[in-house]
This record gives structure tokens, C-alpha cells and sequence, in this order.
């Protein structure tokens, strides 16, 4: 064999090894806001995978907070915590909870599950809610297991006496008094919500109306880009309107591909939410978002993204509804994964975070620099986000930037208007307050 | 066992030896030229011939007893039928390819992932069984075109592999599809000739 022969061999695996590389994420401040940079999407010959390494945090370590506010650990040793919830007497549920685990399809699924294990992301759920009191006033505190067996649950809402929580297939009701500790009802079923077969975003976040009246609850896409059929995206990437007496749903809006967080905005009633976009495109695509979620309206998955940038790994392709693509409100950069949205109610923690929302970016693991995992504060004036985000907690990440800690997941107020924060690598809910407290 | 003598067989047994063995060291070692030697037994064992040798002179029984060696001719190159294998799974991936492209149903997308990691993975073992066949003497020289094709088909399929790693529609169209297709089309040429990466040892032929 002489090297002539082999010349077409050689250049073949160079084309490969640098194809490999891909390329880097740029600024993320040019995607925040309503006009982002979108540059033009790519086609990878290597899926990017970028995901740090999970350290557990040290005795003494913790998230780094903004200037006039501390940060503590509230409970530790958590079974994977994500959605929070406080309740009016100041206890604090605490949803402890993972996917309810997918059969790999492809190859691909193989070694993206096992790199993804490598930040966390694949340690088991408690699949239960835990009630965490505060010591304080002669209180010594409490932690007790509220709620047990439950089916990857996620949202969690109290109405009058009913306590609802969204597992991933089905809203549950349980009867609530005040001051309980554990509930042992099994629960009631009020409506059935999209799961399996395969539930490849399986959180269901659930937010109520102000009168009380309707749910509302993000369900994910059942793919990343529509990889595992049409048929069984029926009915998801949606946001659902629940009637909360009859369990009647519609959709409310639709082309979310995975809303993990709702809540509506407290002056204006309006619902917003935030959305993770889809993956694979380039490090600078497509910005996940934080928008206002109008009746009926079609955010674009999986056909296009931001408006009417149409995404061809989509066949067929459909132009009608490309046209009636909503573009979101205000974006948070690419792949932060954005889980959590939370309205400020006054300010508690500082007059700067008097009106806004924060929200927690549990990190991204296909784009190199790595983006997100922090808790960002985005401003809000007359109803509508403005400006750019505010970190709030970082400090997630080693200085390295190759490990990880801990990454932030569900917020809360608790009663105090101290600023909670789930963590689901750390397993621990850290306590964000102001340095000098009355406030 | 029947004693016959093709004169053709005869042949090969003697291009064998020349070509190089332990039996040919006993040749150059024994004061006798090869014209000393005939062939005694040939006995069909299925997969390859077993063909006894024995000094020329002799009564038959004694030829029995002086068999001075025994020769696997057309014994079976063991990376062959691998090379084969994998080369009709990553044929097979053009295939539900080309079914995804009219139908754009995704199982099909997925099976071509699966046919192109398979096919991968037989090839991968065959490689290991032609360094045996060479180290065990049954592979005669590299037979250098249909090395350079297998080797570019492989190639291109571990590209194709990464390419049916994206999702949906892109994971085929265009550039899956097309890495495909000219892997199958120089796999039918490695096909036609004969899927061995080598020449014969007995005859110098590809087998």
C-alpha cells in the first residue's frame, strides 16, 4: 500500500477531526431581549455534547449571590429536588423528582444518556414532595416526607383546600389543612396530561389563574426536533387551560417546545412562560425565551424558531403555519435551559428586584462555553420584560468550568419574601436573603 | 477416503509449497526434490480439502504410514465472510434510507443508525480476523483494490454514522443518503469481487 493509494483515506478523517470540533458559542448578551442574534443555523457531523463534571458541593461551599444579599443552605440531602412551593402557613414543599427514564432509540441515545449522567442529570428522583419548616420563633424546624409515590411530578399548586400536582401523566388532588405535615390520601385524578410512550420531556409545570378558576400547565415536546415521529408529538409542545373543578382541557397555545415554567405576570394577569428551545443548530441556537402566552397563539415548533426562521430538519415542512409563527417576547441566550419562572411580589430582597421575574437556568450541555447555570432577574415595566437579566446566583460551576456543583432548578418565595432556590446536583435548597434584613 | 489425483490439484499442492510453509521447511531440509513427493488422499471436509502427502515408491499402506504432512487447501479466510456481513447491513442502510426519503416516516431513519453501527462494528471484527488470517498464513497479499474499497466504504459510513446522529429530516437527506449510496456502490464492487480483503495463498487468485 503506497501512500498515493492511501492520500483519499487521509484527507477523509482530516474532514472528520475537524468537522469534530464544531464551533463556539459567542457572547450571550447579544441574545438577550426582544431582537437577538441569530446567526445561520449549522448541521453538525458530531452532536455537540459539552457538559461539566459533577462535584458534590464542600462543607462550606455555596452559590455566589449579588451585592446585599446571603446565601444558605436550607435542607440538604434531597433525593433530586426540582419545583418549590410555599405554602400560606410559610411551610415549603419541596418536589423531589427526575424523569421517569426513556428506552434509548438510536445509537445517539446511548451515549448522550451516558454523558449526561456525567452532570447529574441521570440520578434518581424521590418521586415524592417533602414539607420543609423553617426554625425560627421558638420553632425548631421540621422536615417530613408530605407526599410519597408519586410519578415524576413536577408543578404543584394550592387552591382554597385542594393541594394539585402535576405528576407527568395525570393532575392529582389532594385535600389540604393548614399546618398538615403528611398527606396520605393516594390522591384523585382531575385530568389525564401527555406522557409516554417515550415522555422525552416529561415535566408538567402548572401555574393557576388569578380567580382561581383554570390551570395551567406546560407540557414538553416529545423530541428534540421531531426525531421520533409526528405522531407522537400529538397534543404536546402546548400549554393546557385545566378547568379545576371539572378537569375539562383544551390548548391554550401551542409550538412551546418544552415550557418548564409558567406564572402569570401579578399587575396584568398576563400568563407568561418560559421556554427551552431546540438543540443542534449551533451554540447560538435557537434562544431560549421568556414570553407572554396569548390564547390560541403558535409559537413555532417544531417548523420554525424566533418568528419564521424555518428549521429544515422538519419534513414536511408547513409554510401556513410558519406564517402564523408568534415571535417570543424576550430572550435569555441559547441553551441556559431556563426551568423555572418566578414574579417578585415587592421587594423583599432589594428595591432592584421590586418588579421582574427570576429565573433559574439549570445550564446547558451542547454548547461550548458553557451558558446559564445561574438564577437571573429580569426587569419588568408596565407588564413586559425589559432590559437586560441580572444574575443573581452563580456560582454553580467550578472556576474551571469543567465541574459543576449544583444546578438551580425550582424557585420560591418563602415567607419571609427570601428568595429559594432549588438545587438538583447538590441536592440541597439554598436560602437567598438580604443582608440587612427589613428591607 | 478416495485416492484421486486431478492433475490440476497436484498443481496447487506444489504452488503451495512454494509459496511458503511449515511443509516447505521439511522440503528444504529433506535431500528429496518435490518431484519425490505425490499426492496420496484428498478428503472433502466440508469447508476445505485435507490432502495427505507421501514419498513417491511406496506400497499404499506404507504411504499411509510415511504421510509427511498435510495441506488446507481453500481454507476458508475467516475475515471474508465478515467483510461480508457488515458490507450487506451497511447496503441494507441505503436501503431504509432511500424508504425514508419517500416515506419520511422515522422508524426507517432509525433503522439506517442502526444498520450503519452494526455494519461498523462486523467490520471492525473482520478487520481483526484478517490480521489472524495473516498471522495464521491463510491469507495470501493484501488484494489491493478490494481493500481500498471496503476501506472507503467503511469509512464513509462511520462519516454517514455521525451524520444519521442529528435529528430527523438532515439525518438523511441530503448528505446521509448520499454517503449511503456510494457506499453501496462500492460495496457491490467488493461483492462482485469476491468480498476477501486477500489473494488466495494457494493460487495467488482472489478466492
Amino acid at each position: 500500500m503506497n501512500a498515493t493509494s492511501l492520500r483519499p483515506i487521509a484527507a477523509l478523517i482530516s474532514f472528520m477531526s475537524l468537522a469534530a470540533c464544531g464551533s463556539r458559542g459567542g457572547d450571550p448578551a447579544r441574545q438577550y431581549g426582544s431582537d437577538p442574534y441569530l446567526p445561520e443555523p449549522q448541521q453538525y457531523l458530531l452532536p455537540p455534547m459539552s457538559v461539566p463534571k459533577a462535584i458534590d458541593w464542600q462543607a462550606g461551599e455555596t452559590p455566589t449571590v449579588s451585592a446585599g444579599l446571603k446565601v444558605e443552605a436550607l435542607a440538604t440531602g434531597l433525593e433530586h429536588p426540582r419545583t418549590l412551593y410555599t405554602l400560606p402557613n410559610g411551610d415549603i414543599l419541596v418536589v423531589e423528582s427526575n424523569s421517569p427514564g426513556t428506552e434509548p432509540f438510536r445509537p445517539k441515545d446511548f451515549i448522550a444518556g451516558k454523558v449526561k449522567a456525567r452532570a447529574g442529570a441521570a440520578a434518581r428522583g424521590g418521586n415524592r414532595i417533602t414539607l420543609l419548616r423553617e426554625a425560627g420563633d421558638g420553632n425548631p424546624g421540621l422536615r417530613t416526607v408530605f407526599i410519597d409515590h408519586l410519578n415524576s411530578p413536577y408543578g404543584i399548586v394550592l387552591v382554597g383546600d385542594t393541594l394539585y400536582v402535576a405528576n407527568t401523566d395525570a393532575i392529582l388532588t389532594f385535600p389540604y389543612e393548614p399546618g398538615e405535615t403528611r398527606i396520605n390520601s393516594p390522591g384523585a385524578k382531575l385530568a389525564d396530561l401527555p406522557a409516554g410512550p417515550i415522555d422525552h420531556h416529561w415535566t408538567k409545570s402548572m401555574t393557576v389563574s388569578a380567580d382561581g378558576s383554570e390551570l395551567y400547565v406546560g407540557v414538553g415536546s416529545n423530541s428534540n426536533i421531531t426525531e421520533n415521529g409526528m405522531a407522537v408529538e400529538e397534543g404536546r409542545a402546548a400549554i393546557y387551560e385545566v378547568d379545576r373543578l371539572t378537569g375539562a382541557k383544551r390548548i391554550f397555545a401551542s409550538g412551546t417546545r418544552n415550557p418548564t415554567g409558567v406564572a402569570f405576570e401579578p399587575q396584568t394577569h398576563q400568563l407568561f412562560a418560559v421556554v427551552n428551545e431546540r438543540d443542534e443548530i449551533g451554540p447560538d441556537l435557537v434562544p431560549d425565551y421568556l414570553t407572554s402566552i396569548r390564547q390560541g397563539g403558535f409559537y413555532g415548533w417544531p417548523y420554525s424558531y424566533w418568528g419564521n426562521h424555518v428549521d429544515i430538519r422538519v419534513h414536511p415542512q408547513r409554510p401556513d403555519l410558519v406564517a402564523q409563527a408568534i415571535k417570543p417576547d424576550y430572550g435569555l441566550s441559547s441553551h441556559v435551559a431556563p426551568l423555572s419562572l418566578l414574579f417578585s411580589e415587592g421587594q423583599h430582597l432589594s428595591p432592584t428586584f421590586a418588579n421582574g421575574a427570576f429565573i433559574s437556568e439549570h445550564g446547558s450541555w451542547d454548547r461550548s462555553p458553557l451558558n446559564g447555570y445561574q438564577v437571573i432577574f429580569v426587569s419588568f415595566m408596565d407588564g413586559r420584560p425589559v432590559g437586560k437579566p441580572m444574575p443573581v446566583v452563580t456560582g454553580f460551576l467550578g472556576k474551571d468550568n469543567e465541574t459543576v456543583h449544583g444546578r438551580p432548578v425550582g424557585l420560591a418565595l418563602d415567607r419571609n419574601g427570601a428568595l429559594l432556590v432549588a438545587d438538583d446536583v447538590g441536592n440541597t435548597v439554598w436560602r437567598v436573603s438580604a443582608t440587612q434584613p427589613g428591607r | 477416503m478416495a485416492a484421486v489425483s486431478p492433475p490440476s490439484l497436484v498443481l496447487e499442492i506444489i504452488i503451495f509449497f512454494g509459496v511458503g510453509s511449515d511443509f516447505q521447511k521439511q522440503f528444504e531440509s529433506a535431500p528429496l526434490a518435490p518431484v519425490d513427493y505425490a499426492f496420496i488422499a484428498q478428503t472433502n471436509l466440508g469447508n476445505h480439502f485435507q490432502i495427505d502427502i507421501g514419498k513417491l515408491g511406496e506400497t499404499k499402506d506404507a504411504q499411509m504410514q510415511t504421510t509427511t504432512g498435510q495441506v488446507r487447501v481453500g481454507a476458508r479466510l475467516l475475515h471474508r465472510g465478515f467483510i461480508a456481513a457488515g458490507g450487506i447491513l451497511l447496503i441494507a442502510a441505503f436501503g431504509t434510507d432511500y424508504i425514508y426519503y419517500t416515506t419520511s416516516l422515522w422508524q426507517w431513519a432509525n433503522f439506517s443508525a442502526w444498520l450503519i453501527t452494526a455494519g461498523l462494528i462486523v467490520i471492525g471484527i473482520a478487520v481483526v480476523l484478517l490480521l489472524i488470517d495473516f498471522a495464521t498464513g491463510r491469507a495470501g497479499r493484501l488484494d489491493k483494490g478490494s481493500f481500498m474499497l471496503v476501506a472507503a466504504a467503511a469509512l464513509l459510513s462511520l462519516a454517514n454514522a455521525f451524520v444519521h446522529s442529528r435529528d430527523a429530516w438532515t439525518s438523511v437527506v441530503p448528505q446521509g443518503i448520499l454517503l449511503s449510496a456510494v457506499s453501496t456502490i462500492l460495496l457491490i464492487i467488493a461483492g462482485a469481487r469476491g468480498w476477501s480483503l486477500t489473494l488466495s495463498r494457494a493460487t495467488g487468485d482472489r478466492p
